[in-house]
């Protein structure tokens, strides 16, 4: 238990946001203009819930592998503007293991471990479902 | 299970297109994101795919600044801001290219509360997404605080 998954680390550059905000198709202001996000009090332009997910499945699944699927992503906390100009590291801990499923707690960082947002996987193993 | 407040359909069905462009844009590895045969998208995509149109003709012009069209104001809480503060999801059925999303919104509790940024309420939603033969593929659980900033107050 307490098993570390391989790290993540994706450089958020604001053309990797801009690229994600119109993948995702979330052109809310303050995804896509500095101005707009300072207007509403972060910093600058920050990524959106999507990409959170998209990184917290990224952990898991490339760990994974075809050996498990995202059951369900739990207790998803955002506790930080996830900011460009920064990498997005996402670190993966099994908490609970059985011969049915894996559960993973994760923790997006940024700079200085700066904790943006926490949530908790349950994976299937296939074959279980 | 209460009635929905609001009902929504995605503006656009699954595509392989759709998936290759999230794919790329945030470095999914995952192979059966692009199985030639049978891909799946990744399941961060959902709230996309159940996204309405921003614009449909017949609509007035797009305003500068226009937030994704969800239908958060449905509950009848009134609000002059939204922020969401805690999310779950849980995923049965993976989305597969001409899947047609359909969300139905219920709310399933609202608790006022003061808060150091405003008076508002804590709305729970419970969100049902399914494909177009009707089979729940998904459902989120979310709770919204919906509130007047204090310094906006009238």
């Amino acid at each position: 238990m307490n098993a570390p998954l391989p790290e993540i680390r994706l450089p958020l550059t604001f053309q990797r946001l801009v690229m994600s905000a119109a993948a995702s198709r979330d052109f809310a202001p303050a995804h896509i203009d500095h101005e707009a996000a300072r207007a509403g009090g972060a910093p600058g332009a920050y990524a959106d819930v999507m990409f959170v997910l998209a990184m917290f499945e990224r952990c898991v699944g490339e760990w994974a592998g075809t050996r498990a699927s995202l059951e369900s992503l739990r207790a998803i906390a955002l506790h930080d503007f996830v900011l460009t100009g920064q990498d997005a590291v996402v670190r993966g801990v099994i908490t609970d293991e059985s011969d049915t499923s894996v559960t993973v707690d994760l923790i997006l960082l940024q700079d200085n471990d700066r904790r943006a947002a926490t949530a908790t996987a349950i994976m299937v193993r296939d074959g279980m479902r | 299970m209460n009635n929905p407040v609001a009902i929504t359909v995605g503006a656009e069905p699954v595509t392989r297109e759709a998936i290759r462009r999230f794919v790329e844009a945030h470095e999914m590895a995952d192979p059966r994101f692009v199985d030639p045969v049978d891909p799946i998208a990744p399941w961060a995509m959902l709230s996309s795919f159940s996204m309405p149109a921003y614009w449909t003709p017949g609509d007035p012009s797009l305003s500068d600044g226009a937030l994704p069209p969800l239908p958060w104001d449905a509950c009848g809480v009134p609000a002059a801001e939204s922020v969401t503060n805690r999310m779950e999801f849980e995923y049965f059925h993976p989305l597969r290219p001409g899947d047609v999303i359909t969300t139905e919104y219920r709310v399933t509790g609202v608790t006022p509360k003061r808060t150091s940024v405003g008076d508002g309420s804590f709305v729970d939603f419970e969100l049902t997404f399914l494909r177009q033969d009707g089979t729940v593929i998904a459902r989120e659980r979310c709770s919204v605080y919906r509130y007047f900033p204090f310094e906006s107050r009238r």
